[in-house]
Order: structure tokens, then C-alpha cells, then sequence
């Protein structure tokens, strides 16, 4: 227990005494946690410009694009009778859509005949069609039940059974989790669980260098020196998931609704299993910097094996099956499980029993790293080998 | 041989000893553009498991749950007999959504009592969430109108009578130059170049960077005959069409992998993509003359192209972002060089627009230039600019 205690105590000061490394273990977190989520903090597309081609000139038509310039997430930005200019703003990335009202249409409308309005909306962003089309179907909607219900009841009924008899069917979608379908809630937990992934692995990779160099191990049993950096990295990492979590997300309006009790019991195998991962890959990298360097581009791809942005149920087999060496994939998964979803802890546990077999199997890489690497020291020093 | 080519062989000699440079040039982004491909090897996201709740067993009520099963975005996957069974798949991800049919959905409908049948879904995994909460959308609606179609018919109404009275105003909605939402187009691309752009910033803070830390810069220098102008060139040029290498592997072989037509002007792309990759140079020179410490401009390099993606408004776009986020986006190369590939590859706009983009590249890498320039002068001769840790 002491030697465990001494290896705690002797990574901390590792870590402290470098300055690269307390950058990189405590500075780079809390700057990305800041810098991260700056994009996403309106959270929705509100007042998309929306191009109107009014070839009905009606009072229907009008109340449509009054009505539409209305809701939230459309804006009316212009109205011209050229379909051909109005797509072509579109095709600038200058309006979102256009919706054209053909001629007649409040006729059609009058004389109880199928009319129809055309929305032409820019697919090349997923968001502003989505939000476009929302605007829309949500406008038309209302003017066409409002319509049916004007007609039922000119011919009887009360505005209750009216309303009933317009839609055989009522349709009603009830948003779970993020109501407000925030792009903020959606993206942010999953990429601060990245964030604190990468900086560690990143951290640690400086840190083995630093230490190699250093050559300090001595003579302490491997386990506890594992076990000595396990606590250290938990300690400084729970803090940033109180600062990320508690701070950041209360400041930047994200929810959290998990028990801080669940959010640490959940977080220790990830914290562990990212560490000791680190551990086992630090001994590629030559330099402080090499950890830098070769992991800056694989949180891109590390964050969509975590299926959040494109579902894992249409991502290649392959690619799956890769997905599993992260930590990220189980402590995207679970950590928004907990928090975001609202889960009990007993709901996490695949992801959790995940990352105490990802512990499992890093430790046991770590230690025949770290025996090698020891080994090899000791022959270095006697001349028998020599390596770096 | 000339000078330039003298540093542009001293390089190419350098590089072996750089292990890491050389896997963030070769292997890094090739596993990463792999996985990518593989993350979006569907396209499109179809049949997604989501499950039912049906209080009412009658024959109707699963002639509705048959509507939802034929949309194609999803696949019902469960039956669930209560609601603590739904939220206990919903919050385990094994389904995204339940739709719950109501008891006396049966007897409701036939007395024109409009049974409220309601998809909760999860918004929390928002492209799933919304993909499947409109199409079950258009499903319920549809076979909806149908059964009031139905009714008028019955009630002795003309078809379009019929229809007009079921559904009264109807929108007919297209989507423009990605129609079938395929996410290997809308989001793949944006991830692939981004990753072009970590390669060509970071190889360039860490080639200019090293020869800094490693006081090499007046072996640099005196290998370009004492000109710095031969030493930048020839130091930089190598890597410069490397990057359009790398581009063309990258994302051109993303694009035939997933059969993305270019629709606009490919000559003009190519354009675009020198002026990226020279923007994105310059910064990163700018960033490592100027802190002229290898791991400060390596850390502040990964924070600015490394979230690059993020404040380039494909995935979320720039009308939407805080005041901070746009003009930050707005140094960002990925951002122009994203709107040159949405106009000449998914929409074929005429050059013209897509000038402005191309123009700011030229004007970013200059002016990004014209700040490290008084340093690329001076990190030849200033020994304090040397061998910091």
C-alpha cells in the first residue's frame, strides 16, 4: 500500500514539474471546454431566410408567407415571381428555400379541389432543410386543417368534432431527452467525453517520455506503479468532469441530469481504461510532442465510431468491431445514457462492464510494456542493450 | 543542382528521422479516411430499430403499425407491453423511438373520434431522432389520409373531392442537391477534407518547428545558399503538393468510393484546393515563427484545425453560430474551402459564385503571410528564437 502510495505521490509531482504536461493534463481540457461548444450555443436555426414566389397574389397566399415570415424558424427574406431567381439564391447559399404558391391556389382551395404549395429546400445542409421544411409543413399544416375544420363546421358539426373528423388519425411526435432538438445538447456532452479521452492519451503519451528520460521508476513492483498513475489521472480527470459537466455545462445552459455519485462510478473505468491504453501506446512516440502529433486527427474519427452523429446500425461491420478498442465508443454511449438520458445506473451497465474489460485488457498490455521496457533499461544500463 | 533543389532534397533526408511526422503523413490520415468511409459505408440511414406499443391489439390499430413499418428509415425491431418497457429500451439505445397506439384506437377511429397515436423518439441522437420522427411523420399522415379518403369516398364524394376534403392544402417538397440525404455527401466529405487540413497545418508547424528546437535553421539556411526566400520555398513546396496528393487520395477516393459526381467546374476545385492548402500553410507558419516553441504551436495548432470542422458550418451551419463562432470560423480555410466543394460539387453553381471563397483563401494566406514575415526572416539569424523546450 505505501509503494502504491508512493507511486500516486511520485506521478502527481511528474506531472506538476513538467510543464508540458500540466498544460496538456489540466490546461488543454478546460481551453477546449471553453473554445468547444462556442458553434453550437444558439442551440437552433432561428429566422432561416426563406424565398416566397407568390404567383397567386391572393389573400390566402398572403396570410401563408405572413404566416411563415411568422414562425420561428423561417424568415421571409424576400418575395419575387421568378422561380428561376429564387433557386438560384438558393444555389448561392443565399436563402434556405423557396416556396412557391402557383396560380390559382386559393381557388383550388375555394372550389374544395387538391391544392398544393412546392418547397424547394437546400439538402447540401442537413440542418437547413430539416429546419426549412419544419417551417413549412408546419404553416401549410395549420392553413389546412384550419380549412377543414371551417368546412365541417359550415356543414354542422361543432368546432370539436370538426377538428376530430379533419384528421382521421392524429399524429403527435414526442421528443425525447433533447425537446428542444438543441444541436448544442446533441454534440456537446459526446465531444467533451472525446476531449477528456484525447488530452489524456495525449498527456500520457508526453508524460512516459518525460519519465524515460528521467528514468525515476527505480525499483517500486510494476503494480504499483500502474496503479500510482491510475489515481493520479482518476484525480485530475474527475476534476475536469466537474468543471465540464458542472461548471461549463450550468454557464452554457447544457443539461445534466445524472447523480454525480453515477457519473463517477461510470467515469473511473473510462479515466482507467483511457490511461492505461495511453500507457501502452506512449511507448510509440519518441518525443513530448510525437502524442500530439500522431492523435490530432483521430478524434474526427474517433467521435463518429461513437455512432452519435450517423447510427452504428448502418456503419460497416468492420468498423464496429474496431470501434470497441476505444474507450470513447463506451463512455460516449454511457455517459449520455446517464446524463443526458436520464438513465438509471443499472441501464449502463454494458457500457460500464465494456470499459472494466477495456481495463482489464490495457492493464494487462500496459504491464507487458512496461516490464519490457524495464528490462531492456536494466540490460541498457549494463551495456548489454541499447534502444532509443 | 540549384539551391531549391538542394533544400528540397535536405527534406526529403530529413524526413526518415521524424517517425511521427511521417506516420502523420502516410498512415494517420489513411486509417482515418478508412474509418470513414466505413462509418458511412450505408449512405443513408435505413431501417433503424424502433419499437411498438400498441394498448389496442385491434386489427386497425396494426393495419397503423404496418403504415409505420413500411417507412423506409425504420424497422420495428419490439413490442413493448408498457411504457417503463419502452423507456427502458429507449434509454439502452436498442430502439430510437416507440410508437405507442392508444387503447380504443380501434372504436375512436371508426366514430370519428381522431385516436391520437404518438411516436416518442430520441432527440438526444438528433440525426436518428429526426430522420425517424419525419418519416413516421409522412407514414401516419399518409395512411391517415388515406383512411379519410376513404370515408368521403364512401361518403359518396369524386376522388379529388375526396382527396381535396382529406387533405385540403398539400406540400410538395424537394430536396435540392441531396436528394436522398446521403450522409457520405452531407457529412463525410466535410470530415475528410477536414482531415486533409489537420495533416497539412500540423506537418507544417512540425517541419518548420523542429528545425527551431533542433537549432538547424542556419544548416537550413546555408543549404538554400544563404537565401531565405530559396530556404521557405524549398522547404515548403515539397509539402505543399503533398497536401494536393493527399487531397486527391483522400477525398477524391472518397468520392468514387461513395459515387459523388463533381457538378461543377473541377479545374476551378483544383484551384480552390492550392489556395487551401496554401492558406493553411501560411497559418501554420504563422503560428510557429511567431511562438517559435514547437509543442506551444503544436498545441495551438491542434486547437484551431483539429475543431475546424466544427466552426465550418457544414454540419452546423454559420447563420445559426454565436458572433464569436463565426468570425473565428471565418480564419478557418476548411470553412471557404467546404463552400467551394457545396457549390461545384453538390450543386454545379456557375464559378462566379464560387470566386468570393477562393479569393478569401488567396487573401488569408496572404495576409496570414505578411504577419509571419517579419519572423521568417529572423528565425535564420535570432538564436533566441532556437532549441526552446
Amino acid at each position: 500500500m505505501t509503494a502504491l502510495a508512493r507511486c500516486f505521490r511520485q506521478t502527481l509531482r511528474q506531472i506538476f514539474r513538467e510543464k508540458e504536461t500540466l498544460i496538456l493534463l489540466f490546461g488543454a481540457s478546460v481551453l477546449y471546454a471553453f473554445f468547444y461548444p462556442t458553434p453550437y450555443l444558439r442551440q437552433i436555426i432561428r429566422d432561416l431566410p426563406i424565398v416566397v414566389v407568390d404567383r397567386d397574389h391572393t389573400a390566402m397566399s398572403r396570410q401563408l408567407t405572413r404566416w411563415l415570415d411568422a414562425s420561428e424558424a423561417g424568415s421571409v427574406t424576400s418575395r419575387v415571381n421568378d422561380l428561376n431567381a429564387a433557386q438560384d439564391s438558393v444555389r448561392a447559399g443565399v436563402a434556405g428555400a423557396v416556396l412557391l404558391i402557383p396560380q390559382d391556389f386559393e381557388r383550388h382551395v375555394l372550389r374544395r379541389e387538391p391544392a398544393y404549395v412546392e418547397a424547394y429546400a437546400d439538402a447540401s445542409y442537413f440542418l437547413v432543410y430539416s429546419t426549412a421544411l419544419r417551417a413549412i409543413n408546419g404553416v401549410v399544416g395549420t392553413l389546412s386543417t384550419g380549412i377543414s375544420v371551417r368546412r365541417l363546421e359550415a356543414s354542422g358539426l361543432t368546432e370539436k368534432a370538426a377538428l376530430q373528423r379533419a384528421r382521421p388519425v392524429t399524429f403527435v411526435s414526442w421528443p425525447l431527452f433533447n425537446p428542444l432538438a438543441g444541436y448544442g445538447t446533441f454534440v456537446v456532452p459526446a465531444v467533451f467525453i472525446l476531449i477528456l479521452q484525447q488530452t489524456l492519451l495525449i498527456g500520457i503519451g508526453a508524460l512516459r517520455v518525460a519519465e524515460r528520460e528521467k528514468d525515476e521508476s527505480g525499483t517500486e513492483p510494476l503494480w504499483a506503479i500502474l496503479g500510482g498513475k491510475l489515481g493520479a489521472t482518476a484525480l485530475i480527470y474527475l476534476g475536469h468532469a466537474v468543471f465540464m459537466f458542472g461548471v461549463v455545462f450550468s454557464l452554457y445552459g447544457f443539461p445534466m441530469r445524472a447523480s454525480w455519485l453515477d457519473v463517477v462510478v461510470f467515469l473511473v473505468p473510462y479515466f482507467a481504461a483511457v490511461t492505461l491504453l495511453g500507457l501502452a501506446i506512449a511507448e510509440l512516440f519518441d518525443r513530448p510532442e510525437s502524442s500530439t502529433v500522431a492523435l490530432a486527427a483521430m478524434g474526427l474519427p474517433a467521435l463518429f465510431l461513437s455512432g452519435l452523429s450517423f447510427p452504428v446500425e448502418v456503419q460497416a461491420a468492420w468498423v464496429r468491431a474496431l470501434a470497441v478498442v476505444l474507450p470513447s465508443t463506451f463512455g460516449i454511449q454511457g455517459f449520455l445514457q446517464l446524463a443526458e438520458m436520464g438513465a438509471r445506473f443499472d441501464q449502463t451497465l454494458r457500457p460500464w462492464g465494456a470499459l472494466w474489460i477495456q481495463v482489464v485488457v490495457y492493464w494487462s498490455l500496459a504491464w507487458v510494456v512496461l516490464r519490457y521496457r524495464g528490462r531492456s533499461r536494466h540490460l541498457g544500463r549494463l551495456g548489454v542493450a541499447h534502444e532509443t | 543542382m540549384s539551391r531549391i533543389a538542394r533544400v528540397m532534397r535536405r527534406e526529403l533526408h530529413r524526413l526518415p528521422h521524424f517517425p511521427v511526422l511521417w506516420a502523420l503523413l502516410g498512415p494517420i490520415p489513411l486509417a482515418a479516411g478508412l474509418l470513414l468511409t466505413g462509418v458511412f459505408h450505408a449512405e443513408v440511414a435505413r431501417r433503424l430499430p424502433i419499437g411498438i406499443l400498441d394498448f389496442d391489439g385491434t386489427q386497425p390499430a396494426r393495419l397503423a403499425a404496418r403504415w409505420v413499418d413500411a417507412a423506409r428509415t425504420v424497422n420495428i425491431v419490439a413490442r413493448v407491453q408498457d411504457l417503463g418497457e419502452a423507456q427502458a429500451l429507449l434509454v439502452q439505445r436498442k430502439v430510437y423511438a416507440v410508437l405507442v397506439i392508444p387503447r380504443h384506437f380501434e372504436r375512436d377511429l371508426l366514430h370519428g373520434r381522431s385516436p391520437r397515436v404518438t411516436l416518442l423518439y430520441n432527440e438526444q441522437y438528433l440525426t436518428a431522432g429526426n430522420l425517424i420522427s419525419a418519416d413516421v411523420a409522412r407514414a401516419v399522415n399518409a395512411g391517415s389520409g388515406a383512411v379519410a379518403f376513404e370515408l368521403r369516398r364512401s361518403g359518396g364524394l369524386t376522388a379529388a373531392a375526396a382527396e381535396a376534403a382529406a387533405e385540403p392544402v398539400r406540400v410538395d417538397s424537394r430536396l435540392l442537391f441531396n436528394p436522398a440525404i446521403n450522409y457520405a455527401r452531407g457529412v463525410g466529405l466535410v470530415l475528410v477534407v477536414g482531415l486533409v487540413q489537420i495533416v497539412a497545418g500540423l506537418s507544417t508547424v512540425y517541419v518548420v518547428g523542429r528545425e527551431l528546437r533542433d537549432s538547424t535553421a542556419g544548416e537550413w539556411l546555408a543549404t538554400a545558399g544563404g537565401s531565405p526566400v530559396v530556404a521557405w520555398v524549398g522547404k515548403l513546396a515539397p509539402y505543399l503538393v503533398y497536401d494536393l496528393v493527399l487531397m486527391m487520395v483522400l477525398v477524391g477516393g472518397f468520392s468514387a468510393w461513395f459515387h459523388i459526381p463533381v457538378l461543377g467546374n473541377l479545374g476551378f476545385l483544383a484551384l480552390g484546393a492550392v489556395a487551401f492548402s496554401l492558406a493553411t500553410k501560411s497559418i501554420g507558419v504563422l503560428l510557429t515563427v511567431w511562438l517559435a516553441n514547437l509543442r506551444k504551436a503544436l498545441g495551438v495548432g491542434s486547437l484551431f484545425f483539429g475543431t475546424a470542422v466544427a466552426f465550418s458550418g457544414v454540419t452546423f451551419p454559420r447563420i445559426g453560430m454565436s458572433a464569436f463562432a463565426q468570425v473565428w470560423g471565418g480564419f478557418v480555410p476548411l470553412t471557404r474551402f467546404m463552400l467551394l466543394v457545396r457549390d461545384q460539387v453538390m450543386v454545379g453553381a456557375p464559378v462566379r459564385i464560387s470566386a468570393a471563397p477562393v479569393l478569401v483563401l488567396a487573401g488569408t494566406a496572404l495576409i496570414a503571410g505578411l504577419l509571419a514575415l517579419p519572423r521568417m526572416g529572423r528565425v535564420f539569424s535570432d538564436r533566441r528564437l532556437w532549441g526552446q523546450e
